[in-house]
């Protein structure tokens, strides 16, 4: 080994002796306090096996990997001033690049030390009480490695601009919270477009209310992972400044403005992170908000597919169909509603929604009339068919006549409150006193015979299918008693 | 990361221009030329925080130059290969505290291209080192020996001593000085030395330069400087009098004026026995020492 590398290591002693014998006391203690009898010992203490010692063990050692790889960073690039030889290195005829390499080498050895550590206790704690979802030790071990060499990288450009190593490391960790801050503050902005697109979207007021979890939960998940990326890549350029300026004074004033420009990063790197993360969050893009929005984001054609899924998946069984799918159909209605009859007609979206009624069961059809835009002659269709297929669905005949009293020229409706109506009659609304018929027979038969009566109107007035409107007029006398 | 063995060791010098350190809103340097010619002894004279150690540390490269530069001359030479080829011995003993003088000069010897082992043996010889010695239980003497031995080992070109015989006993001091005087004359390396002892830079350099608040404010011959330095005592003190250029120091005892001058001549003396027609004007000869201490007066004067 070379005499550089040798002291370099002998260097990074200085914090890994102290720490190694906190860590051997630690098992001592353990190992001693296990032998001791249970009735000195807390309850606690008393119940805690092998496996939950190490797994105490592995989190502590593992925790505090970030403070222990900051401190050796400390120690090795300054250690030549702590041990009175700033001087002496200095004027040795050593390649900065050359320092820098060896120092650079025993920091990677000091940053592996915990690391290593944590991963053999997790996997003993492991190997002692099997538990089958835990991580693999492997993925435990990177982790510490990350975490690890994060505080490396964040002590390193403090520890070429103040002196004394636990300056550096409260620094370090303080700058490791103002990066976490910028990445969070990033993630904050993504996640507050994420509930504007997310309100523009909610088509009935109270419904941006039940988009508040899902909306909740993928901030909370996208600053984690934005804190994670904005600590991370402060620690990467620590870690590149520090190594450049190994060695090269002129190198060391550009520090502060590499940590600025860290701060700077770490809140740009959380955007970038925050936005990803929730471009990949597959629980929030589930969720109800998630498919609203999603489905906002198709173009028609996408859309159209999307609800002929929709009403395939629904005419197969429709108690088993997911119920975000239908947030498409509602999107494709929601569309056609605002749109010109004359694009309406020709959009791939309309066609959908008129597929989904064709040939479909009282209960799909009584579902999907509703999806057709009102006053549109789809609607008028799919409820003059409804009619005529289910002649006793009250839903079908309160939709003909609205739709009917929606034509130009045609008498008025027999009551003009039948929205309200009808939500008493699906049993939504406050029960009064004349609706307290359980089947609410007296309403149904108005309804009847008020369509009755405009249907006998147009058939008079040659609007409608004249085929249709007898069919539909037969049918209806024969429901009646 | 053997060094090669092979270093050139012709002696090479060194030209300061305009150097400029500064720590926050101190100029440490301000703006100091000082020119080290290959072959040539300087001595550095100043106060306490005149700019000494800065301008050695500048050199090696510690500190960051804000402007001005300092370059080999007569060929400019990257850093790795001036440090190489440059010996510096600092005020204080430089060396990790867990070695012992042993290890201490192994870990030089493994770095510097060039060490010469006998000569370093000689040396330890020479100064009494005991290579088993931890350095923390050296005395203050002995460490300066120690640094004497690690920055002049691999007997370089250009050597930069900051202090060398601080804390060092009568006869160590002998032995560094004759050492140094060795290495003149084998080696005809340059060298930049500071020192307080300012009579024993007369044995080895050529000039002395002056230093005061990070500049280089006179800079003379050795020779000149004790040959042309002189302490006029006047007596009585006059009355009226302007100071003439060439005074450095004035100073009042015993109802007498004493005042230094530089470039001292016949007609100078023949002004100032004009201040006191009826009076008397006595010419003292200086010593180097002497003479150095007047200008360091001069310059806490005007501090």
């Amino acid at each position: 080994m070379s005499a550089l590398l040798a002291k370099e290591f002998r260097l990074s002693l200085d914090v890994l002796r102290p720490w190694a014998l906190v860590v051997v006391g630690a098992i001592i203690f353990a190992l001693v306090a296990r032998r001791l009898p249970e009735s000195i010992l807390p309850v606690a203490m008393a119940q805690l096996t092998i496996g939950d010692l190490m797994s105490a063990f592995a989190v502590a050692v593992g925790g505090s990997a970030v403070i222990v790889s900051a401190w050796s960073a400390a120690a090795i690039l300054q250690g030549d001033q702590s041990h009175g030889a700033a001087l002496l290195a200095a004027s040795l005829p050593v390649a900065p690049r050359e320092l820098a390499a060896s120092k650079v080498l025993v920091l990677a050895f000091a940053v592996l030390v915990p690391a290593v550590a944590a991963t053999v206790a997790f996997a003993l704690a492991r190997a002692a009480n099997p538990v089958a979802e835990s991580s693999s030790p492997l993925s435990i071990g990177l982790f510490a490695v990350l975490i690890s060499a994060a505080g490396a990288g964040l002590a390193m450009p403090w520890a070429l601009l103040v002196r004394g190593s636990s300056k550096v490391v409260f620094l370090a960790m303080s700058a490791a919270i103002a990066f976490g801050a910028a990445g969070a503050l990033g993630a904050s902005i993504i996640h507050l477009r994420l509930v504007r697109a997310a309100v523009k979207v909610f088509a009935e007021p109270g419904q941006d209310a039940m988009g508040t979890a899902p909306l909740a939960l993928a901030g909370e998940r996208a600053r984690l992972v934005a804190i994670a990326a904005g600590i991370g890549v402060a620690a990467l350029i620590g870690l590149v400044i520090g190594v450049a300026a190994i060695g090269r004074s002129n190198v060391r004033r550009w520090i502060p403005w590499a940590l600025v420009a860290a701060l700077a990063a770490a809140f740009g790197v959380g955007i970038a992170a925050a936005r990803i993360a929730i471009d990949r969050d597959e629980a929030f893009w589930r969720s109800g908000t998630g498919t609203l929005m999603r489905a906002s984001r198709l173009d028609d054609t996408a859309l159209a597919q999307e609800i002929r899924s929709w009403d395939a998946a629904r005419r197969r069984n429709m108690w088993a169909v997911p119920g975000d799918l239908a947030t498409f159909a509602e999107e494709g209605a929601r569309r056609m509603s605002v749109l010109s009859p004359s694009m309406r007609a020709s959009s791939p979206v309309l066609q959908a929604l008129v597929a989904a009624q064709a040939g479909a069961s009282r209960d799909l059809a009584e579902c999907g009339v509703l999806l057709l835009p009102s006053g549109d002659k789809s609607r008028r269709d799919a409820a003059l068919d409804g009619v005529i297929r289910f002649p006793e669905s009250t839903w079908m005949q309160w939709i003909l006549s609205r739709e009917l009293a929606l034509l130009p020229g045609a008498p008025p409706s027999d009551r003009d409150d039948s929205s309200v109506d009808v939500q008493r009659l699906r049993g939504w609304g406050p029960i009064r006193a004349e609706w307290k018929d359980p089947f609410r027979i007296e309403r149904r038969r108005s309804i009847s015979a008020a369509l009755l009566v405009q249907l006998e109107w147009w058939l008079e007035h040659g609007e409608l299918d004249r085929t249709d409107v007898q069919q539909a007029i037969a049918r209806l006398r024969s429901e009646q008693p | 990361m053997k060094p090669s063995d092979t270093l050139d060791r012709s002696p090479f010098g060194i030209a300061c221009k305009g150097v400029q350190v500064r720590f926050g809103a101190t100029h440490a340097l301000d703006g100091l030329d000082l020119t080290i010619e290959p072959g040539n002894a300087v001595g550095l004279v100043g106060r306490n925080g005149a700019g000494k150690s800065t301008l050695f540390r500048a050199i090696i490269g510690v500190e960051p130059l804000r402007g001005g530069s300092i370059s080999a001359i007569p060929k400019p030479l990257p850093l790795p290969e001036l440090l190489a080829r440059s010996g510096f011995v600092p005020d204080q003993l430089s060396a990790y505290d867990w070695m012992t003088v042993g290890k201490a000069i192994e870990f030089v010897a493994a770095l510097r291209p060039g060490f010469d082992t006998a000569w370093c043996d000689e040396l330890v010889r020479e100064l009494g080192l005991d290579r088993t010695k931890r350095i923390p239980k050296l005395s203050r003497g002995m460490q300066a020996r120690l640094a004497f031995v690690l920055g002049v080992s691999h007997r370089p070109g250009l050597l930069l001593l900051d202090e060398p015989l601080l804390g060092v006993d009568a006869v160590s001091h002998d032995a560094i000085l004759g050492m140094l005087a060795r290495l003149r004359v084998e080696q005809d390396c340059s060298i930049l030395v500071a020192s307080h002892a300012m009579g024993d830079l007369a044995r080895i350099t050529d000039r002395i330069a002056f230093i005061d608040r990070g500049r280089i404010i006179e800079e003379a011959a050795t020779d000149d400087l004790a040959a042309h330095t002189k302490r006029l005592v006047i007596r009585p003190e006059p009355a009226s009098f302007v100071a003439p250029p060439e005074a450095v120091h004035v100073t009042r005892q015993d109802g007498a004026m004493v005042m230094t001058v530089r470039g001292f001549t016949r007609e100078l003396l023949d002004r100032v026995r004009g201040w006191v027609p009826e009076g008397q004007v006595d010419v003292v000869d200086l010593t180097i020492a002497e003479a150095c201490a007047d200008r360091m007066r001069a310059m806490e004067a005007t501090a």
